[in-house]
């Protein structure tokens, strides 16, 4: 009932009930008889052990009315000096994962300290401010000037016309390892001896649509596991710097091929379209952006979730 | 009745801490090595183990947290709204929410890892998916980590709370700052409050406990109470408030300086007391004036007179609320001083008085009092007549009663005696004169330990009379029997009343031999005669014994025993043979053993007995030979040769055992494989 301070008082007192009422205590139940002591003809010894809670700021209390202890700052400042120490007979005694979290601590602590000093040293060295100009900063004179930004626009938007027409995008992962047939696919034996061997079952993370409805066994080549299908991903904007969570709406082309691109496979570099209305994008002529092209940046099969940036 | 203990809260790790434990509880208590080329499945199930059990450890510490902190709705509403006035009900829900959210992530999160896992056809795979599980579930509670902290916080402060119980006999000290509530408090109970001569000395609740009639009392000190709006008040005082408007089993005290040396006039203190009066409904009110050594109550300017006169009435009307008489001011108004403690006894006595008052006539007033109120009755009877009617004691009984009082007065205790005798280190107790003997006499002789070389309690038996009788008694009655069988029977029938004793006793050292050995033994039938209780000659001797003649079963029972060896059937009649025709004539019972005898004697010559000495054989005589053929035959013998297998033995073994039966038959047949 007590757990954090017992103070156990015995007292002598001559009758029992006196002893109750003296010492007003906490709680009678805590008020424990211990055995009486042989009964030396008329007097009864009688232990009343009290324990008594601690309640409010006692330790706080109790400094301000008794102060420290005499050697209390001492033995702090030698702890402390003998921390170093200890801590460097652990760091040298840890052994397995522990003694590697342990290194790892100390570690950032060591560069996060010389990076302090560092920066210390430099603001007490006096320096120049940097020269380099700012991209796009225009002098005073210039800045009611903003024809040329319009016409960039403009030039940009055709540009993109083309590419889109080429099917080239200048994309962040330019080249993906290719992805062979017996990776893409696990082969599933059917038949009643299991002896075909037709059916194939894609083993990466897959986008299917909404809409989709398997097709009758006999007819079902390509089987996309349900808990592989993927219907998010997580989008960063890199102007932005910012991440969402938004929904796939296709897949735009697989870099392994064709056939991937129709089943709809997410690997590394594949481009998707995924919805940005809740971004409220605009395009340069004010419409709103709802769909948007954006490449898969990880293995969805491995990290259990898609990460793309979006293609500006 | 439940305990509003929150001294046993677990710690709330910060969000370091607290990934740091999950994951290394996860690293011991699952297995971590696993190989490349074992079997996907159970690569699977190694890391899907792994991210359930993280999942689980995380779950569990999460719902501790959620569980142990109390909740708001569910408490007392007094530590609802203590809680609500020390943390912010909002912030604290909203933490604890946070913690709530996160667990539910947690678990959807090993949800679809552990489906993903389900897909994983590599080590390599798996390994990602389990790291990137876990890595998730680690975001989830650092997110969270503020929220940790701030419950840590509050963990470490309200189990520093005291422990007050909202439903027990209360006693509630309140007042302005500084007027001596605190000194009350340490002055009835052991609580230890500080007592400083500045304002809020006292910055939150304090309990202490005293007895009053056998019962205890919680008494509640709480910080000083300013007469500012409602919404001014700050924490502190909103301690107090809280104390008061939610503990309702509570007698309050009104402190009130009349001195004035708190800084705040009689008159501020009365418009405290009428702005809050609306709080000290339905509860017995003491309006206590303090500090009576600065300044006796009698000696107070006139409107502040009228002023403390005034809160009497209103205290009045408490007491009237609460059933009591106008007329009975008395326990109303008290004056004491805590410094010389003038009357701080006679305060809590007046409350405890009043607040036990009060809760005997709530329960009176109760429902649930008819239950069981109805079934006491106490005897009131009215005297019918003038005449007196005094209990009737017989005169003896009396005079014994008186008498022994008188006795247990007049005992004389050892202290007595060493008094009497000059007093401690002069009287020696004399240990002897309680002795027990059979002779009071006895109690003072000397008793030597050793007499002539020995020790004397070695020759001292207690019993030994006893035991002399004893004895002495049962050779009487052996003496008795004999003589009696000796006296009335006739010789044949003494000689037959030994024999039957004889066999008696035989027969009991028989069956004791055979239980006493009959677990080691094994259980041999009755036919093969083992210890050769069933010859022939043994027959004829009992049937003799019994008065038969013994010969004719003895011939029948040879010529039906089995033959020990040969003669299978009988030899063909000799050609020569002189007596063979009257042999066939003959009808009388002729022992076939003379037939054979007959026949053989011209058959074959008459074998030599086995016992026969034969030169060259070693043996000095024939017992001698007989005696090593006896050896011999015994030490062949087998143990135990006649118990062969019986009925008891039968079983009937597995027929078709299953593992030959049942599954994939690999190589070997299916008998065995």
């Amino acid at each position: 009932m007590f757990p954090l301070r017992a103070l156990p008082l015995i007292f002598h007192i001559a009758h029992l009930l006196s002893a109750v009422r003296y010492c007003s205590v906490a709680a009678t139940s805590s008020i424990r008889f211990l055995p009486r002591l042989p009964r030396h003809d008329f007097i009864w010894y009688t232990i009343v052990v009290c324990e008594i809670q601690p309640q409010g700021d006692y330790i706080e209390l109790h400094r301000k009315r008794y102060g420290y202890r005499p050697d209390h700052f001492e033995r702090k400042r030698k702890k402390e000096a003998r921390l170093v120490h200890k801590r460097s007979e652990t760091a040298q005694k840890a052994l397995g994962i522990k003694g590697k979290m342990f290194a790892k601590k100390r570690y950032a602590e060591k560069a996060l300290m010389k990076k302090t000093l560092a920066m210390h040293e430099e603001s007490s060295t006096r320096r120049k401010v940097d020269d380099d100009v700012h991209e796009g900063a225009v002098p005073a004179y210039l800045l009611d000037r903003d024809n040329t930004t319009r016409a960039k626009i403009l030039n940009n938007t055709i540009k993109q016309k083309r590419k889109e027409k080429a099917g080239k995008w200048e994309v962040p992962l330019p080249k993906v390892r290719p992805v062979a047939e017996d990776e893409m696919f696990k082969i599933l034996r059917s038949g009643k001896r299991k002896t075909k061997q037709w059916k194939r079952m894609v083993t990466k993370a897959t986008f299917v649509g909404p809409g989709f409805t398997r097709k009758p066994p006999k007819y079902e080549r390509f089987i996309r596991p349900s808990g592989l299908r993927f219907t998010k991903a997580h989008v960063t904007h890199p102007e932005l710097k910012c991440t969402f969570n938004l929904e796939i709406i296709g897949v735009k082309k697989n870099p392994n091929g064709q056939m991937y691109t129709s089943l709809g496979v997410l690997t590394k570099g594949t481009i998707i379209e995924v919805n940005v209305s809740e971004l409220g994008l605009v395009t340069p002529a004010g419409k709103v952006v709802w769909g948007k092209y954006a490449q898969v940046t990880n293995n969805p099969e491995n990290d259990g979730c898609v990460n793309a940036v979006l293609l500006v | 009745m439940v305990q509003y203990n929150f001294k046993k809260m677990a710690v709330v790790p910060n969000r370091k801490d607290f990934i740091d434990i999950i994951l290394s509880r996860t690293q011991r208590q699952t297995p971590t090595v696993v190989h490349k080329g074992s079997a996907i499945s159970s690569l699977r199930k190694f890391y899907m183990r792994k991210v359930k059990c993280t999942e689980q450890n995380f779950r569990d510490k999460l719902s501790t947290i959620i569980d142990e902190f109390p909740r708001l709705d569910d408490v007392h509403p007094f530590y609802g709204d203590l809680l609500h006035v020390l943390y912010n009900k909002d912030h604290y829900k909203l933490a604890l929410g946070q913690v709530n959210t996160a667990r539910n992530l947690i678990g959807k999160i090993s949800n679809d890892y552990v489906k993903l896992l389900k897909y994983g056809d590599s080590l390599y795979r798996c390994k990602c998916l389990k790291v990137a599980a876990l890595g998730r579930m680690c975001t989830v509670v650092k997110r969270i980590g503020p929220s940790l902290a701030y419950l840590e916080q509050i963990r470490q402060h309200i189990s520093r709370l005291p422990s007050i119980d909202p439903n027990i006999r209360t006693i509630l000290i309140c007042g302005y700052p500084n007027v001596g509530k605190s000194s009350f408090i340490n002055k009835i109970t052991r609580a230890d409050v500080d007592v400083q001569p500045y304002a809020f000395t006292t910055k939150s609740l304090f309990v202490g406990h005293t007895d009053y009639k056998f019962l205890r009392y919680q008494v509640i000190d709480t910080p000083g109470i300013l007469d500012r709006p409602f919404e001014d008040r700050n924490v502190i005082e909103m301690c107090s408030i809280t104390a008061l408007a939610h503990l309702r089993a509570a007698a309050v005290l009104f402190f009130l300086d009349i001195s004035g040396s708190c800084g705040y006039s009689i008159a501020q203190q009365a418009a405290l007391f009428h702005s809050i009066k609306s709080l000290f409904m339905n509860k017995p009110l003491i309006i206590v004036c303090n500090k009576t050594d600065l300044q006796p109550l009698e000696g107070i300017s006139e409107e502040d007179m009228k002023l403390v006169m005034e809160m009497k009435s209103e205290a009045m009307k408490t007491v009237i609320g609460l059933g009591g008489e106008a007329t009975s001011d008395e326990g109303v108004l008290l004056t004491m001083s805590t410094l010389t403690e003038d009357g701080v006894i006679s305060v809590k006595n007046a409350a405890c008085e009043r607040l036990l008052n009060q809760r005997v006539d709530l329960k009176m007033k109760s429902q649930k009092i008819n239950d069981f109120v109805n079934r006491f009755h106490v005897a009131m009877p009215q005297p019918r007549d003038q005449k007196e009617r005094p209990p009737c004691i017989p005169q003896s009984v009396s005079e014994a009663k008186a008498k022994q009082a008188g006795d247990k007065e007049k005992r004389n205790t050892e202290k007595d005696l060493e008094n009497e005798n000059g007093g401690a280190g002069v009287y020696s107790a004399n240990l002897k004169k309680n002795y027990i003997l059979a002779n009071d006499e006895w109690k003072e002789d000397v008793m030597p330990e050793i007499l002539d070389g020995h020790n004397v309690y070695d020759f001292v038996d207690p019993d030994i009379v006893h035991r002399l009788e004893e004895l002495k008694r049962e050779a009487e009655e052996g003496d008795d029997e004999f003589e009696m069988d000796d006296m009335e029977l006739t010789p044949e029938e003494q000689k037959t009343l030994v024999e039957i004793r004889k066999k008696k006793s035989l027969l009991i050292q028989q069956h004791r031999m055979k239980k006493s050995t009959a677990e080691s033994r094994p259980t041999v039938p009755r036919k093969f005669d083992k210890d050769r209780k069933f010859t022939s000659k043994r027959m004829g001797r009992q049937l003799s014994d019994l008065g038969l003649d013994p010969r004719m079963a003895i011939n029948r029972a040879r010529s039906r025993s089995v033959p020990r060896r040969g003669r299978k059937r009988e030899r063909s009649v000799d050609r020569g043979d002189p007596g063979f025709g009257d042999a066939m004539d003959m009808d009388v019972d002729t022992p076939n053993k003379k037939l054979r005898m007959i026949s053989r004697s011209r058959s074959r010559s008459r074998s030599r007995p086995p016992t026969e000495v034969v030169p060259g054989e070693g043996f000095k005589d024939s017992s001698q030979k007989s005696q090593a053929l006896r050896k011999a035959k015994k030490s062949v013998k087998k143990r135990n040769k006649d118990a062969r297998r019986g009925e008891a033995d039968r079983v009937i073994p597995t027929l078709k055992p299953k593992h030959l039966f049942s599954g994939k038959r690999s190589i070997g047949k299916t008998q065995r494989r």
